[in-house]
């Protein structure tokens, strides 16, 4: 499932006052199985440009391809491609509407029209994998915590069984230990069903743990795109973009700074922490 | 679809109709709808017309913002018309063999009410593109004054009106969001049987009102925690106040209203 967007761009309220020019240019293409993260700023354009991806939002100019279809041409079947394409909005939770868990993550099954039967696997299989055991799929949606209402809403789209799966801001205002817990089943996910996920966060960290290319947006343009070592080299041009390295790699860069011959591409902390531990068994081993 | 609903929307720009008192605004709409209503004759008609396109013209906000203004009651425009052209008696125009004859009086009749309509969303909007929703509810208030000795909770009214006018594009982008979610979902707003259609409204009504709720209980709140008190001795950064402008637009409007009745008596 590869997605190709070449010459996006969108207005919003064009030919107001409001106008707002949200994306500029944008060209992309993402191969099939990457596992890309998309940042910026607040505004500059990340919802916008996924919005476009399942065709809920039409392109003021340029051309989507989503598998080889132009998805942007008149008559294209968004239906088939919402089933492809998962989006996870930001605060999915709020989205929530059914009486029981289970009816709400049957809602998108139902809606593609499968069996009785096809629907239950589906809602059992994704509620497995967001880590929803069986003892909640008659609870009430509205009764739960803030994270376990949001691993509703992600079952909710991965029951879809989409081969593309897009998530806004899924760790958005979740504690450290509920945010890990989201990440790590997402990654997993990723391996397991070997989907494709754009992932957009504002957190560095949380990119720079889970994904394999980075795309960093700045006022409606795409500013970078590359591997996070690639992306964290250039920590002056993010801080410009409002943005940053993660801490570690602050860290690396200051002991490099002192002379410590540490790895430049350091940007999480199960990294830095074997490259330390291997500089001071090489230190004890050179004062001995 | 939602995107046209721009009533209670403010255009912030600088004009001469910006500029005035919001009192005067208002008193001039409801002068300026019962004149629309009053109007019996194609002169009056004319006139009215004339008069909404003048105010079209001084609140300089673009025409194709009143023409969006306008979009989501077409069906509504057309649809009585068309009852008006066919279920009107009088004298029949047999036209392409209907069964159901068309009637000059109907005819008639449906242009003056498609009129009517139209001028009453162009001035209605014209008001609120050229007044801010403070404002707005600052003049309501300030002309229900008189009514708060009859015992009438007029501050409480004003704030009611300003919440809710406030709220009016966040839960029209709020339904924009839960739309766009329950879409990529699979879901279908657009086609299929009536039943259907509004059996698809669930999803989308349910969670835009636990969020109003959810809204509401937030504000009342915030209110709270800032010792927010109405009434008697509450001030206000920026009082309104009558200007030249004013007394000229009242002239105006006053002269329109004279031109109207006299038309209505003489004709
Ligand atoms: N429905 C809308 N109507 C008008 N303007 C909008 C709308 N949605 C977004 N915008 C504007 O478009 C720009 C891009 O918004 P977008 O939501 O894509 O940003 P974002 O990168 O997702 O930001 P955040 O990190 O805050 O979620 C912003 O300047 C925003 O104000
Ligand atoms: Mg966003």
């Amino acid at each position: 499932m590869a997605i190709e967007i070449s010459n996006l761009n969108y207005v919003y309220m064009a030919g107001s006052p409001f106008e707002k020019h949200a994306l500029q240019n944008v060209n992309l293409t993402i191969s099939d199985g990457e596992f890309v993260g998309i940042i910026g700023h607040t505004g500059s354009g990340k919802s916008t440009l996924i919005q476009h991806l399942n065709g809920l939002l039409k392109p003021t100019s340029g051309t989507i391809c989503v598998d080889g279809v132009d998805i942007t041409a008149k008559g294209a079947d968004l239906k088939k491609l919402r089933q492809k394409v998962g989006l996870v909005f930001q605060y999915p939770e709020h989205q929530l509407f059914e009486e029981t868990v289970y009816k709400d993550i049957a809602y998108g099954p139902k809606n593609m029209g499968l069996t009785q039967d096809e629907i239950d696997e589906r809602v059992r299989e994704a509620m497995n994998y967001v880590g929803l055991t069986d003892k909640y799929m008659n609870r009430s949606p509205f009764e739960l915590s803030g994270g376990q209402k949001r691993r509703v809403a992600i079952a909710g789209v991965l029951a879809m069984r989409p081969d593309v799966l897009i998530l806004d801001e899924p760790a958005a205002g979740l504690d450290p230990s509920g945010r890990e817990e989201i990440l790590t089943q997402i990654k997993a996910l990723y391996l397991a069903r070997k989907m494709t996920v754009l992932f957009v966060s504002h957190s560095m960290e949380d990119v720079a743990r889970a994904a394999g290319r980075i795309i960093v947006m700045n006022r409606g343009t795409v500013a970078m795109d590359g591997k996070p070592s690639e992306i964290f080299s250039h920590a002056k041009e993010l801080r410009s973009m409002g943005l940053d390295v993660p801490q570690i790699t602050q860290l690396a860069a200051s002991l490099a700074e002192r002379g410590i011959p540490i790895d430049n591409n350091i940007y999480t902390i199960e990294r830095a922490k074997a490259t330390i531990l291997m500089l001071l068994a090489q230190k004890e081993k050179g004062a001995k | 679809m939602l995107k046209d609903i721009t009533l209670g929307q403010y255009f912030p720009i600088d004009s001469p109709l910006h500029r005035m008192d919001p009192r005067t605004k208002i008193l001039s709409l409801i002068l300026l709808i019962v004149a629309i209503f009053l109007a019996n004759n194609p002169w009056a008609y004319v006139l009215a017309a004339a008069f909404t396109l003048l105010v079209v013209a001084l609140s300089k906000v673009p025409v194709s913002m009143y023409f969006r203004g306008l979009k989501p009651i077409w069906f509504v425009i057309i649809f009585t018309a068309l009852l008006n052209i066919f279920f009107t008696p009088g004298t029949k125009i047999y036209l392409f063999g209907y069964r159901t004859p068309m009637t000059w009086e109907g005819l008639i009749l449906a242009g003056k009410m498609a009129l009517r309509l139209v001028l009453l969303i162009i001035s209605s909007s014209a008001l609120t593109y050229t007044t801010s929703p403070i404002l707005l509810t600052d003049g309501i208030e300030k002309l229900l004054k008189p009514l708060a000795k009859l015992g009438l909770p007029t501050f409480e009214l004003a704030m009611m009106m300003s919440i809710a006018i406030r709220f009016i594009p966040t839960l029209i982008e709020e339904t924009d969001k839960i739309m766009k979610a329950q879409k990529a979902r699979g879901a279908d707003f657009e086609s299929g049987s009536v039943l259907h259609r509004v059996k698809a409204l669930a999803p989308m009504l349910v969670p835009l009102f636990i969020s109003a709720f959810r809204r509401a209980d937030e504000l009342a709140v915030a209110m709270e925690s800032r010792c927010y008190q109405g009434g008697e001795h509450r001030t206000r950064l920026n009082e309104i106040r009558f200007h030249l402008i004013d007394a000229f637009a009242g002239l105006l409007m006053l002269a329109f209203f004279a031109a109207v009745i006299i038309l209505r008596i003489i004709l």
